[in-house]
C-alpha cells in the first residue's frame, strides 16, 4: 500500500546566494517557511515541484521538504533537518545571535 | 621554484566562464555541479561553502592575510579551519567566487582538487621542520606530490577521492594510517626512503593503512606513487560509491593481488622517470630550508614564566619540543570555552599573521586538529606572543586536553550530516569547565563526528562521538579507545546512543569514571587499557 503523503514545502538553495527558499502559493519564492505554501496534495506537489524545476535561473535543487501545518495552517518543519534550514543560520548562531 | 600564477589565472577565468554560463542559462545545474566542485565549491545546508587547499597546513603571514580579507569581503567574518589542514568558507555568493579565487592565486593559494574524486590536498605533520623528534621535513616531499598531482590528466576522474599524507617523525602527527596512501620517511642503509601504508580511512568503514612497501627508496617516489594510483584506478569500483574507496578495493581484489598489480606497473614506469622528479625535489628542499634562528638569551622567558602563572599553564599546555632547545613550537589554540572548533575571526587571523612574521619566521600551520601553530618561536619571545594572543582570545591552555575538542561542522552547515557537533563540543566544554574537570582530566581527546563520513575523525578520540539521526531525532554514540599516531587504532562502541540532551552528561560520567579509577598520572588511554571498557560503559550508561 502506498504510503499517505505527507505535508510538505517545495524547497531549494537560491541559485546566487546559496540561501534556503521557499516556494509560495503565488509561485514566489520566500527565505521564509511561514510564508510558503503548504501542500497536501501529491498530484499538486508534482506540478509545483515542476515549477520550480523550471526556474533554474533561481533556485537549485528544488525539491519537497516536510512540514506540518502550525498556526493559521502555515508550515512549519516537520524534520530536525528543515527546522535548522529555516532558521537560515547555524543553530549556536540562530540561539545566540551574539555569537554571528 | 615554479610559476603557478598562468594556470591559476587560467583555471580562475574558466571558471568565471563557467559561473557566466551558469547564470545565463546555457550550463543547468547538473551540468554545472561538478564545475564548481572541481573548484572547490559546495551546496550546503544554509549556503555555498568554498574549501581552500592549504597545503601541507603550511601559510605565510600574507596568505593569512588574505584569507583574513576574504572573510569580511565575501564571508561573515571568520572561516573554519579543518582536520584535513583546509580552511572553509560558510557564506560566499556564488556570483563572488571567481573574485575570491582571483585573490587566492594572487597569494598561490587555489580550491582545485579540494573536492571531487581526484588526489586532494596532500597532508603533513603540522610541526614539520620544527619538531625534535623529526627524522626529516615531510613538506619537501608533499609539495613534489602537490605538484605533481594537481591537474595530473590520469586522476582526474578517479573512483573515489584519494588522500595523502607525509610524515617525517616517529610520532605520526599526520596521521598516516588514517589514509589512502600514507607515506613514513625512514632510512634503510643510511638512504633515504618511505614506509608506504595503504587503505587506511575513517568513515562508514574505519580501516588502519596496511603496509604495502616497507621500504620505497626516495627517487622511486614519483613512480610508485603513479602505479599505486593508476592500479587503483583501474581496479576500484564504479558503480557503488560507498564501496570505491581503495580500502575496499583492497579488501575486494586482495591486498597481495594489489601490490602485485603496483609492483608490475611499477617497473614499466620507472624507466619513463629520467630525474625531473629528483630534480625538482632537491630545489624544493632549498625552498625548504629552516630558518636561521635567533641565538639569544632565555632569561625573559623563565622570568615571565615563574612570574606568570596564566603565561605559565599555556607554556606548559600549548608548547611542544622545538629541535632548537631555544626555540618553542607554539599551539594558537582555536577553542576557546564555547566557541566554535577550529573557526577563527578575521582579526584573529590577522593577529596570528602579524604575531608570525614578527615572533615566528612567517611560518603558520593548521594542524589536522583545527588549531593554528607557530613552529619557530625563540623562548624570549614566547611572553610577547603570549600577550598578543591574549588580546584575541587565543591563548585558551587547553591544547592537548579534553576540552580541545575536534569537531566537524556538523548539521550546523553541513548537507550530509546526520546531526549537529559543534553544540555539543560547546556543551562538553562548558560543562567541564564548570565541573572542574579539564585540567583535572590531562591529555585526552575528544573527537565528534556528524555523520558516519567522520570528519571530526570521531573513530580516533580517546573518546569519540557520532551524531546520527535516529527517527528524526539527534542521537549520539559513543566510543571509545581510539587514537591516532604510529599506533592508531579504531575507538570501539560502548552501546546504545544518548539524545542530544542526554549525551553531556555522558560524557561527564566518563570522566568522573575516569577520575575515580585511574593510577597517579596515569592517561586515560592507559587506565583504559588496564581495565578494559567495562567500568566506563557502566559509568556512561549509568542514568
Amino acid at each position: 500500500m502506498a504510503r499517505p503523503f505527507e505535508p510538505a514545502t517545495v524547497s531549494a538553495n537560491h541559485l546566487i546566494t546559496g540561501h534556503v527558499i521557499y516556494l509560495t502559493a503565488d509561485g514566489n519564492w520566500t527565505p521564509i517557511l511561514a510564508q510558503a505554501e503548504l501542500i497536501t496534495d501529491p498530484d499538486h506537489a508534482a506540478a509545483r515541484l515542476a515549477l520550480a524545476g523550471a526556474e533554474p535561473a533561481t533556485a537549485v535543487g528544488a525539491h519537497l521538504a516536510p512540514v506540518r501545518p502550525g498556526q493559521d495552517n502555515r508550515p512549519t518543519p516537520a524534520h530536525l533537518r528543515e527546522a535548522f534550514r529555516a532558521a537560515q543560520a547555524a543553530s549556536h548562531v540562530a540561539e545566540n545571535p551574539a555569537h554571528a | 621554484m615554479l610559476d603557478t600564477a598562468p594556470y591559476l589565472s587560467r583555471r580562475v577565468e574558466e571558471f568565471r566562464d563557467q559561473v557566466a554560463r551558469r547564470l545565463s542559462g546555457s550550463l543547468t545545474e547538473e551540468e554545472f555541479r561538478p564545475l564548481r566542485l572541481m573548484n572547490g565549491l559546495y551546496l550546503q545546508l544554509h549556503a555555498y561553502m568554498l574549501r581552500v587547499a592549504i597545503p601541507y597546513g603550511a601559510l605565510r603571514p600574507d596568505q593569512l592575510r588574505l584569507l583574513a580579507d576574504l572573510s569580511e569581503r565575501y564571508d561573515r567574518g571568520y572561516g573554519h579551519f579543518t582536520t584535513r589542514q583546509n580552511i572553509q568558507f560558510n557564506w560566499p555568493s556564488l556570483t563572488d567566487v571567481p573574485d575570491m579565487l582571483e585573490a587566492l592565486a594572487g597569494v598561490g593559494l587555489h580550491a582545485i582538487q579540494s573536492s571531487g574524486n581526484t588526489i586532494r590536498n596532500v597532508t603533513a605533520d603540522p610541526m614539520a621542520g620544527a619538531a625534535a623528534d623529526e627524522l626529516a621535513d615531510p613538506r619537501p616531499v608533499a609539495e613534489l606530490i602537490r605538484i605533481w598531482s594537481t591537474d595530473h590528466p590520469e586522476f582526474q576522474f578517479l573512483p573515489r577521492k584519494f588522500k595523502i599524507a607525509v610524515s617525517g617523525s616517529p610520532a605520526d602527527r599526520a596521521v598516516t594510517r588514517a589514509h589512502d596512501l600514507g607515506l613514513r620517511i625512514t632510512e634503510r642503509d643510511g638512504a633515504r626512503g618511505f614506509e608506504v601504508l595503504a587503505g587506511g580511512g575513517l568513515g562508514r568503514t574505519p580501516a588502519v593503512g596496511l603496509v604495502l612497501r616497507d621500504f620505497l627508496p626516495e627517487p622511486d617516489l614519483l613512480p610508485y606513487l603513479e602505479a599505486v594510483l593508476a592500479a587503483y584506478n583501474l581496479a576500484g569500483r564504479r558503480d557503488n560509491k560507498y564501496r570505491a574507496r581503495i580500502k575496499v578495493t583492497l579488501r575486494e581484489i586482495g591486498f597481495e593481488a594489489f601490490r602485485e598489480t603496483v609492483e608490475a606497473r611499477f617497473a614499466a614506469l620507472r624507466p619513463t622517470f629520467r630525474g625531473a622528479d629528483r630534480a625538482l625535489l632537491a630545489g624544493l628542499r632549498a625552498r625548504f630550508a629552516p630558518p636561521k634562528l635567533k641565538k639569544a638569551p632565555t632569561a625573559a622567558y623563565d622570568a615571565a614564566r615563574g612570574a606568570d602563572p596564566v603565561f605559565r599553564a599555556w607554556v606548559d599546555t600549548n608548547l611542544r619540543l622545538h629541535r632548537d632547545p631555544d626555540h618553542a613550537i607554539a599551539i594558537v589554540s582555536l577553542k576557546p570555552l564555547g566557541g566554535v572548533p577550529g573557526d577563527a575571526t578575521a582579526a584573529q587571523m590577522r593577529a596570528v599573521a602579524d604575531l608570525a612574521e614578527r615572533l615566528g619566521h612567517g611560518d603558520i600551520r593548521v594542524g589536522q586538529d583545527q588549531n593554528l601553530i607557530l613552529p619557530h618561536v625563540h623562548k624570549s619571545d614566547l611572553p610577547t606572543l603570549h600577550a598578543g594572543l591574549k588580546a584575541q582570545g587565543l591563548a585558551t591552555a587547553n591544547a592537548g586536553l579534553v576540552s580541545d575538542i575536534v569537531a566537524c561542522p556538523g548539521m550546523d552547515y553541513c548537507a550530509l550530516a546526520t546531526a549537529r557537533s559543534i553544540p555539543i563540543a560547546q556543551g562538553i566544554q562548558t560543562a567541564l569547565a564548570a565541573a572542574g574537570l579539564d585540567a583535572a582530566a590531562g591529555p585526552l581527546a575528544i573527537r565528534i563526528s556528524g555523520c558516519v563520513n567522520a570528519c571530526g575523525h570521531h573513530h580516533l578520540g580517546d573518546i569519540g562521538i557520532l551524531g546520527l539521526d535516529r527517527a528524526g531525532v539527534e542521537t549520539y554514540q559513543i566510543t571509545l579507545g581510539g587514537a591516532p599516531g604510529p599506533d592508531m587504532a579504531i575507538g570501539s562502541r560502548t552501546g546504545p546512543g544518548f539524545a542530544h540532551d542526554r549525551i553531556v552528561p555522558a560524557i561527564e560520567r566518563c570522566l568522573h569514571a575516569y577520575l575515580d579509577l585511574r593510577a597517579d598520572g596515569e592517561p586515560f588511554r592507559a587506565t583504559l587499557a588496564r581495565l578494559g571498557h567495562a567500568p566506563f560503559i557502566a559509568a556512561i550508561h549509568e542514568e
